[in-house]
């Protein structure tokens, strides 16, 4: 035995001598070994090797594993885990159905093959990269960054490994011939806050942008609390000062532009959907040869048809004043052309115009069809009408617009009517007389000879109708190809966007000189440090001579077979996401202030097969949810009160509260109210009013942000799209503690607040929520209380209604049809909507 | 039903004595002790937004009055938010008050006349010139790093004194300038937050907690609703204790416990004329402010810890660039008679003694004038006033002084660190004992900072 002295001194070099090899011992710094599996009694309980380090501890300490839990349980464990929405009735209803031996792991692999595994998956990833849609601090101003979600999304669902996914994000912009969508993944550490407008600390502010790098690298990558050692050497683990910026230099060579106000990074310019726009195109094309001719024929009411450009100078002439169509063939690569012009706004001559790329107005796409009507030549009363579709692509097209007078604008493209043509001002039932004479291929700027907006390219057969078409292109309607061709186009027409800046990572050709800050006060610069990796790690050898080590360097180390800590922090995020806690619960500290492993051997068990398994997440995912130990009954036990009072053996499956965005979508699940769409610019869902009017959070030159509540199915999008505004998230989110996301956050609290109370009675989502539910019953031929009940029941909570379940919910329906209270129904489907049951994964 | 009936069935329905004890048990915010004796209870924050210029508030500058026009004799910091130009004296007198004599210029008449009751900080400074920073500065200790706020540091050190309520409110708060992080829980358990009530765009008498009522359902279906709820909730408990769905029970009824007391804190119908008179809320420039301060007795009195009062609305207050006579009068009449009226109403019903009530904008402004027309000041967070008044802090007392025209603290010099520690410390909290791990390391308000103004403590 020690003496006390001895002891004491050996608890002084621990806490007084940090960096020293006494740190260097620590256990998470040890390479990973291959543990030998412990042998088990009760062989019969274990499905996978998993079971066995679970089970040799609880027969260590004599403690039986739990029985396996029911099946509705299992089913909705699994759904929620894997996809985060519950299951619908029809779903049990097959798993109990299926007498396979392999049913379970069909209903797994089924799961994670599902598009909603990679939604579920990138809510916590997305809360380590501190993905949000404004810019934090005081500003807050919106950024168009969601590519990178769906990419994260996409990522999950192709079941991308590890380290490619790790190192597009960390240095996709930096691998040889990136792809636009590596370059979109780099956004990943431009997601740091970013002060704007008023702040006279711009350089210090660069600095905690990359402070918060180096925070986020640590605590997503190597589970270690490197921003201790900002300001001195890290208290506890082997970091010392200098390695901290010699860390810091890595990240420190990302070009700071703009002045003023607008201070950022690099930014790529980035056309949403480029790639099944593309798909979408060429399924198209080859069904255009197939549509018949389209735009031959004349039709009746042609007044005149033109095949060049010409300008017609008596303005008396084609001065139409009532519907009209005009059908041309047009083949451009131009943003900007006028088909047919009788229209000189600067000049107050308004009459009518039709043609590509808007005269460049503002609001006018370039590239698509746009067209105006005025009512009254010296000031603009009537409509503007812009088209969705690219007509610019280079290849011929037939293109139509018909107006309608008083009535509508519609635009044809190849035939088939633009389905998404938006509408600004009220259809004129007159049409101003202008003083220009009909001009074709080309426009007018304040002259009476027109000589802008010409036309490039072909342009061909330009025809002036003076009536309504119904079929301007004269295609036969009912043909299956015209059908898929028109379905064709509303798919394109959901997938046009404006395109986006997006924040990437780029890299500084000359890098910046990095220097130690001293205190961590970014004014006071002491040493200058090259880049390079803690002494405490292998050292790189790969790095050609003549360059310093940069991002790419630092990415491919972390994926090292000899880094002991990234493989060991990503599974241990795997188990967290199906425990609730990882086997070392401190995911974001592996150092020694961290936990130790609760299951050292497990965990090594497990990086090691995530190793060789070419850091493959779905195989992990898949092993743990086939454990026993997975399977196991949630209910509490007393014999596991005081054996294991924190679950860290796990002779029970953890009961845990459901995070915030998987609370709102099952009550859109249940409700039927979901819109499954994947993908996409964020939305607002309905939130009280007035959290955003004040001055200061939607004036321009500020946040220039109103909240707008989405309309249509975008209202019920699934959670992980709201518009993640981190100064003031949603409601809904922030009282079930989803996180603002200004840092990188590994493991979210759960706390049980009486906010959550109220907004899950009483937020207005959750009310309608409830009352569509009601509605759903109906609608699927429910009718009686009884019927009623067991349906619910099912749909909520995946179970039937035990005899006392069912005569409180009859009792309190009675009760509230006694108290003459309106919505008994929707009143009770409230209810449930709040069960303790209901707001846990069991 | 009443809601005296209400309440009753409330306590009956909920009163088995294992759950209530169990509210303590699981409750974050049972009341605990403090570190040493506390001598202030509770602490009612008047947040001036935009910054009131201290030289024409409540310090009092002699010879920027003389040196009206001329250069600052010294220099301007290095980093500055605007430029100044020559000194500015004050457009408005001053005049001595009370016992103590302290010079209060004539925009806070009806405070003057409690300078006996007050602590006069001169000599606070803070670090950032932005409002952004300043803001969050002076509500987390942290212009550059998510922290948790005071309120929430105070919650979470204390707990509430009332189990119907929360422990941290803010009425009418600004979400401009860092927002929700200036009432926010950081890393700290999502319990300890601010409860905001309304926003500043909100008129007072509108403000309400969100989702406090569903305009769906009656309380008393809503009563009906938790009762069928915590039948259910508790049939699934199968025999064995789980902690958490108890505490989950216990979460419902606190809410419909706040639904019940919320409206009635806010509900000032029964105040007499004479009081409501005292808040300024018989004045249509008084009203609003008025209410919040009204509001604040209120919660402070059924023993919320921390109340903010917010004078923000849909502007940025006291932010006179320019137009500082026309901007400060007006901001000044808004405030003056409610705060007195506060300071007044608190004395006579005792609570002035364990309250401590704080007034402060998030930075002074400089001596020197901005723009043109001489009629404008720019933000100075390098020197100037606050106060403090009851719990714990001497009164007619003032300590520190900026210096001779109010640029930069100077004397007995207070950092916005130091005043959190001295706040904590009336609370009874030793600030480097109230500590928070998180990533590894523990945290405190006051970071790595802070001195306690012993000076300033009875």
């Amino acid at each position: 035995m020690k003496t006390p002295l001895l002891t004491l001194v050996f608890l002084l070099a621990a806490v007084v001598l940090p960096g020293e090899d006494k740190s260097r011992d620590h256990w998470s710094f040890q390479p990973v070994k291959k543990p030998v599996l412990p042998t088990v009694k009760n062989q019969a309980w274990v499905q996978n090797p998993i079971d066995q380090f679970i089970l040799a501890r609880l027969e260590s300490k004599r403690i039986n594993p739990s029985a396996i839990a029911p099946e509705h349980t299992l089913v909705r464990r699994l759904s929620l885990d894997l996809t985060g929405l519950p299951p619908e009735p029809k779903t049990l209803k097959a798993f109990k159905g299926d007498k396979a031996p392999n049913a379970y792991r069909k209903l797994v692999k089924r799961l994670i093959a599902s598009p909603h595994y990679g939604e579920r998956m990138a809510q916590n990833w997305l809360d380590l990269a501190r993905f949000a849609d404004t810019s934090g601090y005081a500003a807050d101003r919106t950024r168009n960054v969601w590519p990178y979600r769906d990419w994260v999304i996409r990522a999950f669902n192709e079941n991308k490994p590890y380290n490619q996914f790790s190192i597009e994000q960390l240095a996709g912009d930096l691998l040889p011939n990136a792809t636009v969508e590596q370059k979109v993944a780099s956004a990943f550490h431009r997601h740091a806050m970013q002060a704007k407008g008023n702040n006279p600390r711009k350089e210090e502010f660069r600095v905690k942008g990359i402070i918060d790098r180096l925070q986020t690298t640590g605590r997503a990558w190597l589970g270690l609390t490197l921003e201790c050692a900002e300001c001195h050497d890290h208290k506890h683990d082997p970091i010392s000062q200098k390695e901290y910026y010699q860390l810091f230099a890595i990240f420190n060579n990302v070009p700071h532009l703009g002045a003023g106000y607008n201070v950022h990074g690099p930014r790529m310019t980035y056309t949403p959907y480029s790639e099944s726009r593309a798909r979408l195109k060429k399924q198209q094309a080859l069904l255009q040869s197939k549509l018949g001719p389209v735009g031959i024929q004349k039709q009746d009411g042609l007044i005149e048809e033109w095949q060049k450009e010409t300008h017609v100078k008596d303005a008396a002439k084609f001065s139409l004043n009532s519907s009209l169509s005009i059908t041309a063939d047009i083949q451009t690569k131009a943003k900007i052309g006028d088909i047919v012009s009788k229209y000189d706004w600067q000049a107050g001559q308004r009459s009518y115009v039709f043609g590509v790329g808007g005269e460049g107005d503002a609001k006018a796409a370039p590239g698509k069809l746009f067209a105006w009507f005025s009512s009254d030549a010296a000031t603009f009363r009537g409509v503007l009408a812009y088209g969705s579709q690219v007509v610019n692509d280079g290849k011929p097209h037939h293109v139509a617009m018909v107006f309608n007078a008083g009535k509508s604008v519609r635009f044809f493209v190849d035939g088939v009517e633009d389905p998404s043509v938006q509408i600004e001002g009220a259809v004129p039932k007159t049409l101003a007389k202008s003083s220009r004479g009909l001009a074709i291929g080309v426009g007018y700027d304040r002259s009476a000879v027109p000589n802008v907006h010409r036309f490039q390219g072909k342009l061909s057969n330009v025809r002036l109708y003076d009536r309504v078409l119904g079929n301007p292109a004269g295609l036969n309607e009912l043909k299956p190809e015209a059908i898929e061709y028109r379905r064709l186009s509303v798919e394109l027409s959901k997938l046009a966007t404006r395109d986006l800046e997006i924040p990437v990572m780029a890299e500084q050709e000359k890098p910046r000189a990095t220097h130690i800050h001293i205190r961590g006060d970014f004014n006071n610069r002491g040493e200058v440090v090259r880049p390079g990796l803690p002494k405490i790690f292998l050292p790189l050898n790969e790095i050609p001579k003549g360059r310093q080590m940069n991002r790419l360097d630092f990415a491919r180390w972390l994926f090292d077979r000899k880094n002991p800590l990234t493989a060991r922090v990503e599974v241990n995020r795997i188990w967290q996401h199906h425990f609730g806690a990882g086997l070392v619960r401190t995911a974001a500290d592996f150092g020694r202030h961290g936990e130790t492993p609760s299951h050292p051997k497990l965990l090594d068990w497990l990086a090691l097969y995530f190793m060789e398994s070419g850091w493959d997440r779905k195989a992990i995912h898949q092993l743990i949810v086939e454990s026993a130990t997975y399977q196991q009954a949630s209910v509490h036990r007393a014999d596991l009160k005081l054996a294991d009072p924190e679950n860290q053996l796990l002779a029970r499956f953890p009961r845990i509260r459901l995070p915030a965005e998987q609370i709102r979508d099952s009550a859109l699940v249940v409700s039927g109210l979901l819109n499954k769409r994947i993908g996409g610019p964020s939305v607002f869902p309905l939130q009280p009013p007035g959290l955003y009017e004040e001055r200061g959070q939607n004036t321009p030159g500020n946040s220039n942000f109103t909240w707008k509540d989405s309309t249509g199915p975008d209202r019920y999008r699934r959670s992980l799209y709201t518009y993640w505004k981190r100064m003031m998230l949603h409601p809904v989110l922030s009282a079930f503690d989803a996180p603002t996301r200004q840092v990188c956050i590994a493991k979210r609290q759960i706390t049980n607040t009486p906010q959550q109370a109220l907004v899950a009675l009483n937020a207005p989502m959750f009310t309608e929520a409830a009352t569509a539910l009601v509605k759903r019953l109906v609608k699927e031929g429910y009718d009686g209380d009884s019927k009623k009940i067991t349906a619910v029941f099912r749909i909520c909570l995946s179970r039937d209604p035990d005899v006392r379940e069912r005569r409180q919910c009859l009792a309190f329906l009675k009760h509230q049809r006694d108290q003459k209270q309106a919505n008994e129904w929707s009143a009770l489907t409230s209810v449930l909507m709040n069960l303790d049951e209901w707001l846990t994964r069991e | 039903m009443t809601r005296r009936d209400m309440l009753q069935r409330t306590s009956l329905g909920f009163g088995s004595v294992a759950l209530t004890s169990m509210l303590h048990a699981e409750n974050p915010l049972a009341a605990r002790r403090s570190h040493f004796r506390p001598r202030a209870k509770r602490v009612i924050f008047l947040f001036m937004k935009g910054g009131p210029a201290h030289m024409d508030t409540f310090e009092y500058k002699p010879l920027l009055q003389r040196d009206h026009g001329k250069p600052l004799p010294f220099a301007k910091p290095k980093v500055t938010f605007a430029a100044t130009g020559n000194l500015l004296a004050s457009p408005w007198k001053f005049k001595k008050y009370g016992q103590c004599g302290h010079q209060v210029s004539e925009l806070f008449p009806n405070v003057a006349r409690h300078v006996d009751d007050i602590c006069f900080l001169h000599g606070v400074h803070g670090t950032n010139p932005a409002h952004g920073g300043a803001l969050l500065k002076l509500h987390t200790g942290a212009d550059n790093f998510v922290r948790p706020s005071m309120g929430a540091w105070v919650s979470y050190g204390l707990g509430t004194e009332n189990a119907n309520l929360p422990a941290f409110v803010t009425i009418c708060p600004t979400l401009a300038h860092g927002g929700v992080n200036n009432w926010g829980s950081a890393f700290l358990p999502a319990h300890y937050a601010g409860t905001p009530i309304g926003n500043a765009s909100i008129k007072a008498k509108d403000a309400k907690v969100h989702h406090i009522k569903n305009p769906k359902w009656t309380s008393s279906q809503q009563r009906a609703q938790l009762d069928f709820l915590k039948k259910l909730n508790h049939d699934n408990l199968g025999g064995v204790p789980n902690p958490i769905l108890e505490s989950r029970i216990n979460s419902f009824e606190l809410a419909f416990r706040m639904q019940t007391a919320m409206p009635e804190i806010q509900d000032i119908r029964g105040e007499t004329g004479a009081t409501r008179k005292l808040y300024g809320l018989d004045n249509a420039v008084t009203e609003d402010f008025g209410r919040q301060c009204l509001m604040a007795r209120r919660f402070a009195e059924r023993g919320v810890r921390f109340v903010q009062v917010s004078h923000s609305d849909s502007k940025v207050q006291w932010d006179q660039h320019g137009n500082l006579r026309k901007g400060h009068t007006e901001k000044a009449s808004e405030v003056d008679k409610p705060i007195a009226g506060l300071l007044h109403d608190l004395k006579v019903r005792g609570l002035l003694d364990d309250t401590l009530v704080v007034w402060s904008g998030e930075f002074g402004r400089t001596p020197t004038v901005q723009g043109s027309g001489m009629d404008g000041r720019d933000h100075n967070p390098w020197g100037f006033t606050m106060w403090m008044a009851g719990g714990g802090v001497k009164d007619g007392f003032r300590f520190g002084a900026t210096d001779d025209y109010g640029f930069y603290a100077e004397r007995d010099k207070m950092h916005i660190h130091d005043v959190h520690a001295t706040i904590l410390h009336l609370l009874g909290i030793d600030h480097e004992q109230l500590t928070y791990r998180y990533s590894g390391r523990d945290f405190r308000l006051t970071d790595v900072f802070g001195n306690v103004a012993k000076e300033i403590l009875t």
